[in-house]
Protein backbone atom coordinates (compact mmCIF):
# COMPACT_ATOMS: atom_id res chain seq x y z
CA UNK A 1 0.00 0.00 0.00
CA UNK A 2 2.82 2.40 0.88
CA UNK A 3 4.78 1.35 -1.92
CA UNK A 4 1.64 2.24 -4.42
CA UNK A 5 1.66 6.06 -2.73
CA UNK A 6 5.37 6.31 -3.35
CA UNK A 7 4.34 5.68 -7.21
CA UNK A 8 1.22 7.45 -7.36
CA UNK A 9 2.25 10.61 -5.44
CA UNK A 10 4.18 12.02 -8.77
CA UNK A 11 1.11 11.99 -11.36
CA UNK A 12 -0.48 14.96 -9.28
CA UNK A 13 -0.16 15.51 -5.60
CA UNK A 14 3.42 16.15 -5.94
CA UNK A 15 3.90 16.54 -9.41
CA UNK A 16 7.59 17.42 -10.10
CA UNK A 17 6.87 20.27 -13.00
CA UNK A 18 3.44 21.93 -11.64
CA UNK A 19 3.33 21.53 -7.72
CA UNK A 20 7.13 21.01 -6.60
CA UNK A 21 7.84 23.68 -9.83
CA UNK A 22 11.26 21.73 -11.11
CA UNK A 23 13.05 20.79 -13.72
CA UNK A 24 11.10 23.91 -15.18
CA UNK A 25 14.08 24.71 -18.09
CA UNK A 26 13.42 21.50 -20.63
CA UNK A 27 9.35 22.34 -19.72
CA UNK A 28 9.82 25.42 -20.89
CA UNK A 29 12.52 24.87 -23.91
CA UNK A 30 11.56 22.06 -25.66
CA UNK A 31 7.53 21.31 -25.24
CA UNK A 32 7.12 23.27 -28.79
CA UNK A 33 6.05 19.78 -29.92
CA UNK A 34 4.38 17.09 -29.03
CA UNK A 35 7.22 14.87 -30.97
CA UNK A 36 10.14 17.04 -28.56
CA UNK A 37 8.25 16.65 -25.43
CA UNK A 38 8.24 12.89 -26.09
CA UNK A 39 12.11 12.43 -26.69
CA UNK A 40 12.49 14.59 -23.87
CA UNK A 41 10.18 12.74 -21.51
CA UNK A 42 11.91 9.42 -22.66
CA UNK A 43 15.82 10.81 -21.92
CA UNK A 44 14.53 12.15 -18.56
CA UNK A 45 13.21 8.52 -17.59
CA UNK A 46 15.80 6.79 -18.59
CA UNK A 47 18.09 9.05 -16.73
CA UNK A 48 15.50 9.25 -13.71
CA UNK A 49 15.26 5.26 -13.32
CA UNK A 50 18.75 4.68 -14.05
CA UNK A 51 20.23 7.07 -11.45
CA UNK A 52 17.20 6.09 -8.70
CA UNK A 53 18.25 2.74 -9.20
CA UNK A 54 22.01 2.73 -8.82
CA UNK A 55 21.76 5.48 -6.08
CA UNK A 56 19.56 3.48 -4.01
CA UNK A 57 21.81 0.22 -4.20
CA UNK A 58 24.89 2.21 -3.16
CA UNK A 59 23.64 4.19 -0.73
CA UNK A 60 25.34 2.70 2.15
CA UNK A 61 28.52 3.04 0.84
CA UNK A 62 28.87 6.45 -0.33
CA UNK A 63 30.42 9.30 2.70
CA UNK A 64 27.52 11.61 3.05
CA UNK A 65 30.16 14.48 2.34
CA UNK A 66 30.51 13.47 -0.80
CA UNK A 67 26.79 11.72 -2.01
CA UNK A 68 26.19 14.84 -4.05
CA UNK A 69 29.59 14.54 -5.93
CA UNK A 70 29.14 10.71 -6.21
CA UNK A 71 25.09 11.58 -7.36
CA UNK A 72 26.34 13.58 -9.83
CA UNK A 73 28.97 11.43 -11.60
CA UNK A 74 26.34 8.73 -11.98
CA UNK A 75 23.50 11.00 -14.00
CA UNK A 76 25.90 12.39 -16.06
CA UNK A 77 26.85 8.90 -16.91
CA UNK A 78 22.85 8.31 -17.60
CA UNK A 79 22.66 11.15 -19.28
CA UNK A 80 25.74 10.65 -22.24
CA UNK A 81 24.88 7.31 -22.82
CA UNK A 82 20.98 8.77 -23.69
CA UNK A 83 22.60 11.75 -25.74
CA UNK A 84 24.60 9.64 -27.63
CA UNK A 85 22.11 6.88 -27.68
CA UNK A 86 19.93 9.73 -29.61
CA UNK A 87 22.90 11.06 -31.57
CA UNK A 88 23.25 7.61 -33.29
CA UNK A 89 20.07 6.34 -33.82
CA UNK A 90 17.40 8.85 -33.70
CA UNK A 91 19.62 12.12 -35.03
CA UNK A 92 16.51 14.12 -36.04
CA UNK A 93 15.45 14.48 -32.92
CA UNK A 94 18.68 14.58 -31.02
CA UNK A 95 19.49 17.70 -33.97
CA UNK A 96 16.04 19.24 -32.12
CA UNK A 97 16.43 18.85 -28.85
CA UNK A 98 19.80 20.44 -29.02
CA UNK A 99 22.10 20.98 -25.44
CA UNK A 100 18.55 20.01 -23.71
CA UNK A 101 19.53 16.30 -23.43
CA UNK A 102 23.25 16.84 -22.04
CA UNK A 103 21.70 19.59 -19.42
CA UNK A 104 19.20 16.71 -18.11
CA UNK A 105 22.58 16.62 -15.61
CA UNK A 106 21.13 19.67 -13.76
CA UNK A 107 17.81 19.26 -14.21
CA UNK A 108 16.40 19.62 -10.82
CA UNK A 109 13.84 16.36 -10.93
CA UNK A 110 16.68 13.89 -11.02
CA UNK A 111 19.08 15.19 -8.13
CA UNK A 112 16.28 16.19 -6.35
CA UNK A 113 15.15 12.55 -5.97
CA UNK A 114 18.55 11.40 -5.33
CA UNK A 115 18.50 13.48 -2.45
CA UNK A 116 15.20 13.56 -0.80
CA UNK A 117 13.94 9.55 -2.08
CA UNK A 118 16.77 7.25 -3.65
CA UNK A 119 19.20 8.08 -0.98
CA UNK A 120 17.00 7.02 2.16
CA UNK A 121 14.85 4.57 0.43
CA UNK A 122 15.56 0.64 -0.73
CA UNK A 123 15.61 -0.02 -4.28
CA UNK A 124 11.85 -1.20 -5.28
CA UNK A 125 10.68 1.89 -3.52
CA UNK A 126 13.08 4.56 -5.48
CA UNK A 127 12.30 2.71 -8.84
CA UNK A 128 8.95 3.25 -8.03
CA UNK A 129 9.26 6.34 -6.98
CA UNK A 130 11.45 7.85 -10.43
CA UNK A 131 9.02 5.59 -12.10
CA UNK A 132 5.84 8.11 -10.94
CA UNK A 133 8.03 10.84 -11.01
CA UNK A 134 8.54 10.36 -15.07
CA UNK A 135 4.38 9.91 -15.25
CA UNK A 136 4.59 12.79 -13.77
CA UNK A 137 7.09 14.84 -16.01
CA UNK A 138 5.23 13.03 -19.25
CA UNK A 139 1.81 14.71 -18.06
CA UNK A 140 3.28 17.87 -17.23
CA UNK A 141 5.24 17.96 -20.87
CA UNK A 142 2.47 16.45 -22.80
CA UNK A 143 -0.03 18.69 -21.70
CA UNK A 144 2.27 22.18 -22.80
CA UNK A 145 3.52 20.09 -25.74
CA UNK A 146 -0.02 19.52 -26.82
CA UNK A 147 -1.02 23.05 -25.98
CA UNK A 148 1.49 25.12 -28.02
CA UNK A 149 1.34 22.44 -30.84
CA UNK A 150 -2.19 22.70 -31.34
CA UNK A 151 -2.22 26.92 -30.89
CA UNK A 152 1.13 27.57 -32.31
CA UNK A 153 1.03 25.46 -35.40
CA UNK A 154 -2.19 24.08 -35.76
CA UNK A 155 -0.94 20.55 -35.46
CA UNK A 156 -0.99 17.27 -32.99
CA UNK A 157 2.56 15.05 -33.28
CA UNK A 158 2.27 16.59 -37.01
CA UNK A 159 -1.09 15.62 -37.40
CA UNK A 160 -3.60 18.52 -38.64
CA UNK A 161 -6.26 19.67 -35.81
CA UNK A 162 -7.99 22.41 -37.49
CA UNK A 163 -8.82 23.23 -41.63
CA UNK A 164 -7.23 25.62 -43.61
CA UNK A 165 -9.02 28.71 -42.04
CA UNK A 166 -7.23 28.28 -38.67
CA UNK A 167 -4.35 30.76 -38.59
CA UNK A 168 -1.41 29.63 -36.43
CA UNK A 169 -0.96 31.75 -32.92
CA UNK A 170 2.96 31.46 -33.26
CA UNK A 171 3.25 33.02 -30.11
CA UNK A 172 2.79 29.66 -28.10
CA UNK A 173 6.08 28.14 -30.03
CA UNK A 174 8.08 30.73 -29.08
CA UNK A 175 9.32 30.82 -25.65
CA UNK A 176 7.14 33.61 -24.70
CA UNK A 177 4.40 31.02 -25.33
CA UNK A 178 5.55 28.94 -22.83
CA UNK A 179 5.62 30.89 -20.01
CA UNK A 180 1.94 31.59 -20.65
CA UNK A 181 1.06 28.19 -20.89
CA UNK A 182 2.99 27.24 -18.04
CA UNK A 183 1.31 29.98 -16.09
CA UNK A 184 -2.20 28.68 -16.72
CA UNK A 185 -1.28 25.22 -16.36
CA UNK A 186 0.36 25.69 -12.56
CA UNK A 187 -2.88 27.91 -11.85
CA UNK A 188 -5.32 25.03 -13.14
CA UNK A 189 -3.12 22.35 -10.84
CA UNK A 190 -3.21 24.59 -7.62
CA UNK A 191 -7.17 25.40 -7.96
CA UNK A 192 -7.65 21.80 -8.20
CA UNK A 193 -5.65 20.90 -5.55
CA UNK A 194 -6.80 23.65 -3.33
CA UNK A 195 -10.78 22.58 -4.32
CA UNK A 196 -9.54 19.04 -3.42
CA UNK A 197 -7.90 20.23 0.13
CA UNK A 198 -11.10 22.33 1.38
CA UNK A 199 -13.34 18.82 1.05
CA UNK B 1 42.18 9.79 8.34
CA UNK B 2 40.09 6.20 7.57
CA UNK B 3 36.94 8.61 6.82
CA UNK B 4 39.03 11.04 4.17
CA UNK B 5 40.54 7.55 2.70
CA UNK B 6 37.01 6.20 2.38
CA UNK B 7 35.94 9.55 0.23
CA UNK B 8 38.59 9.00 -2.05
CA UNK B 9 38.66 5.59 -2.88
CA UNK B 10 34.37 5.82 -3.41
CA UNK B 11 35.00 8.47 -6.01
CA UNK B 12 37.72 6.87 -7.27
CA UNK B 13 35.51 4.26 -8.20
CA UNK B 14 32.95 5.51 -9.22
CA UNK B 15 34.93 8.03 -11.69
CA UNK B 16 36.40 4.85 -13.43
CA UNK B 17 33.78 2.75 -13.63
CA UNK B 18 31.74 5.88 -15.06
CA UNK B 19 34.46 6.34 -17.71
CA UNK B 20 34.69 2.52 -18.31
CA UNK B 21 31.05 2.49 -19.37
CA UNK B 22 31.26 5.60 -21.46
CA UNK B 23 33.91 3.96 -23.09
CA UNK B 24 32.31 1.01 -24.05
CA UNK B 25 29.42 3.17 -25.07
CA UNK B 26 30.83 5.44 -27.13
CA UNK B 27 32.63 2.49 -28.73
CA UNK B 28 29.31 1.34 -29.76
CA UNK B 29 27.86 4.57 -30.75
CA UNK B 30 30.45 6.51 -32.27
CA UNK B 31 30.19 4.45 -35.83
CA UNK B 32 26.41 5.17 -36.11
CA UNK B 33 27.24 8.42 -35.48
CA UNK B 34 29.76 8.69 -38.23
CA UNK B 35 27.65 6.77 -40.33
CA UNK B 36 24.52 9.22 -40.03
CA UNK B 37 26.52 12.34 -40.54
CA UNK B 38 28.36 10.56 -43.83
CA UNK B 39 24.21 10.09 -45.21
CA UNK B 40 23.03 13.18 -44.70
CA UNK B 41 26.06 15.35 -46.05
CA UNK B 42 25.54 12.44 -49.33
CA UNK B 43 21.97 13.37 -49.10
CA UNK B 44 22.50 16.73 -49.19
CA UNK B 45 25.13 16.79 -52.16
CA UNK B 46 22.61 14.86 -53.62
CA UNK B 47 19.80 17.52 -53.47
CA UNK B 48 21.74 20.30 -54.37
CA UNK B 49 23.61 19.55 -57.26
CA UNK B 50 20.69 17.87 -58.84
CA UNK B 51 22.38 14.24 -59.06
CA UNK B 52 19.64 12.38 -59.00
CA UNK B 53 19.22 8.91 -58.31
CA UNK B 54 22.26 8.97 -56.62
CA UNK B 55 25.90 10.70 -57.10
CA UNK B 56 29.09 8.31 -58.61
CA UNK B 57 32.01 10.26 -56.91
CA UNK B 58 32.88 13.33 -54.28
CA UNK B 59 36.04 14.52 -53.14
CA UNK B 60 36.49 17.19 -50.49
CA UNK B 61 39.14 19.74 -51.33
CA UNK B 62 38.66 21.99 -48.63
CA UNK B 63 37.32 21.50 -45.04
CA UNK B 64 37.99 24.12 -42.92
CA UNK B 65 35.99 26.06 -40.06
CA UNK B 66 32.84 27.17 -41.73
CA UNK B 67 33.42 26.14 -45.15
CA UNK B 68 33.31 23.47 -46.92
CA UNK B 69 34.21 22.55 -50.51
CA UNK B 70 33.77 19.32 -52.54
CA UNK B 71 33.99 18.18 -56.21
CA UNK B 72 31.40 16.21 -57.53
CA UNK B 73 32.66 13.69 -60.15
CA UNK B 74 30.65 11.39 -62.99
CA UNK B 75 33.40 9.59 -64.13
CA UNK B 76 36.75 11.52 -63.92
CA UNK B 77 34.71 14.61 -65.67
CA UNK B 78 33.69 17.32 -62.76
CA UNK B 79 30.10 17.61 -62.87
CA UNK B 80 29.73 20.06 -60.13
CA UNK B 81 30.99 21.68 -56.63
CA UNK B 82 28.69 21.63 -53.90
CA UNK B 83 30.06 24.44 -51.12
CA UNK B 84 28.99 24.33 -47.22
CA UNK B 85 29.23 27.29 -45.21
CA UNK B 86 27.83 29.03 -42.37
CA UNK B 87 28.16 32.44 -40.57
CA UNK B 88 25.49 34.42 -37.95
CA UNK B 89 22.44 34.63 -38.40
CA UNK B 90 19.28 37.22 -36.70
CA UNK B 91 19.51 34.36 -33.34
CA UNK B 92 22.25 31.89 -34.03
CA UNK B 93 24.40 29.83 -36.68
CA UNK B 94 23.05 29.60 -40.06
CA UNK B 95 24.70 26.44 -42.26
CA UNK B 96 23.81 25.69 -45.75
CA UNK B 97 24.68 23.98 -48.63
CA UNK B 98 24.70 25.34 -52.30
CA UNK B 99 25.72 23.44 -55.42
CA UNK B 100 27.75 25.28 -58.55
CA UNK B 101 28.02 24.66 -62.10
CA UNK B 102 31.48 23.30 -62.75
CA UNK B 103 32.38 26.93 -64.38
CA UNK B 104 31.01 28.53 -61.50
CA UNK B 105 28.47 30.21 -63.77
CA UNK B 106 24.99 29.91 -61.65
CA UNK B 107 24.11 28.18 -58.30
CA UNK B 108 22.36 24.79 -59.23
CA UNK B 109 20.19 24.88 -55.95
CA UNK B 110 20.25 25.54 -52.04
CA UNK B 111 19.64 24.23 -49.24
CA UNK B 112 19.18 25.10 -45.58
CA UNK B 113 21.00 22.89 -42.95
CA UNK B 114 21.04 24.50 -39.38
CA UNK B 115 19.10 27.47 -38.32
CA UNK B 116 17.64 28.99 -35.24
CA UNK B 117 15.77 31.87 -36.48
CA UNK B 118 12.27 33.14 -35.23
CA UNK B 119 9.89 30.81 -36.60
CA UNK B 120 7.35 32.85 -38.82
CA UNK B 121 9.69 35.04 -39.43
CA UNK B 122 12.94 34.46 -40.16
CA UNK B 123 12.77 30.61 -40.35
CA UNK B 124 11.17 31.03 -43.46
CA UNK B 125 14.57 31.06 -44.94
CA UNK B 126 13.86 27.26 -45.03
CA UNK B 127 10.39 27.47 -47.10
CA UNK B 128 10.38 25.95 -50.80
CA UNK B 129 9.05 29.60 -51.80
CA UNK B 130 12.33 31.15 -50.72
CA UNK B 131 14.83 28.47 -51.67
CA UNK B 132 12.71 28.07 -55.16
CA UNK B 133 14.47 31.62 -56.57
CA UNK B 134 18.11 30.36 -55.51
CA UNK B 135 17.87 28.02 -58.69
CA UNK B 136 20.17 29.85 -61.49
CA UNK B 137 21.26 32.51 -59.40
CA UNK B 138 24.65 33.68 -60.79
CA UNK B 139 27.64 32.36 -59.00
CA UNK B 140 30.52 34.36 -60.92
CA UNK B 141 29.88 37.64 -59.37
CA UNK B 142 28.25 39.07 -55.91
CA UNK B 143 24.87 38.45 -55.47
CA UNK B 144 22.44 41.89 -53.42
CA UNK B 145 19.67 41.53 -51.93
CA UNK B 146 16.38 43.65 -53.36
CA UNK B 147 13.42 44.14 -51.78
CA UNK B 148 11.33 43.97 -54.80
CA UNK B 149 10.71 41.26 -57.82
CA UNK B 150 14.77 40.15 -59.20
CA UNK B 151 14.82 41.17 -62.66
CA UNK B 152 18.44 39.99 -63.17
CA UNK B 153 20.07 37.05 -62.20
CA UNK B 154 22.26 38.57 -59.35
CA UNK B 155 19.72 39.69 -57.04
CA UNK B 156 18.25 37.64 -54.89
CA UNK B 157 14.29 39.00 -53.01
CA UNK B 158 14.63 39.54 -49.69
CA UNK B 159 11.80 37.81 -47.03
CA UNK B 160 9.22 40.32 -45.71
CA UNK B 161 9.70 41.47 -42.16
CA UNK B 162 13.25 38.96 -42.23
CA UNK B 163 15.66 41.06 -43.44
CA UNK B 164 18.33 40.26 -41.14
CA UNK B 165 18.40 36.95 -41.97
CA UNK B 166 18.23 37.08 -45.38
CA UNK B 167 21.09 39.77 -45.35
CA UNK B 168 22.71 36.76 -43.59
CA UNK B 169 22.06 34.16 -46.03
CA UNK B 170 23.03 35.98 -48.59
CA UNK B 171 26.24 37.32 -46.90
CA UNK B 172 27.17 33.63 -46.15
CA UNK B 173 27.00 32.63 -49.53
CA UNK B 174 28.62 36.00 -51.03
CA UNK B 175 31.72 35.24 -48.95
CA UNK B 176 31.66 31.11 -49.59
CA UNK B 177 31.57 31.91 -53.55
CA UNK B 178 34.53 34.15 -52.67
CA UNK B 179 36.43 31.66 -50.98
CA UNK B 180 35.51 28.35 -53.42
CA UNK B 181 37.31 30.50 -56.57
CA UNK B 182 40.35 31.21 -54.62
CA UNK B 183 40.27 27.78 -53.64
CA UNK B 184 39.82 26.23 -57.15
CA UNK B 185 42.72 28.92 -58.11
CA UNK B 186 45.03 28.02 -56.01
CA UNK B 187 43.89 24.18 -56.85
CA UNK B 188 44.82 24.38 -60.31
CA UNK B 189 47.88 26.11 -60.31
Amino acid sequence: MNLLKEFIKGWWKENPVFVMVLGTCPTLAVTNSVKNAIGMIAAVAFVLLGSSFIVSLIRKIVPNQVRIATFIVVIATFVTMADRYLAAFYPQLSKALGPYVPLIVVNCIILGRQEAFASKNGVLASVLDALGMSIGFGIALMLMGSVREILGSGTWLGMKVFGSWYIPWQVMILPAGAFFVFGFLIWGFNSINKAFAKR
Amino acid sequence: MKESLRIVIVLTVFSILSGGILGWFNKYTEKRVALNNLTALQESLKAVTNMNPKIEAYESVVKEKGFELYKIFSGTETVAYAIVASGNGFQDKIKLIFGVKPDFSRIIDLRILEQKETPGMGAKIETKKYLEQWKGKGADSTLELVKKKPNTKYQVEAITGATVSSTSVLNIVNRALDRARKAIKEAEK
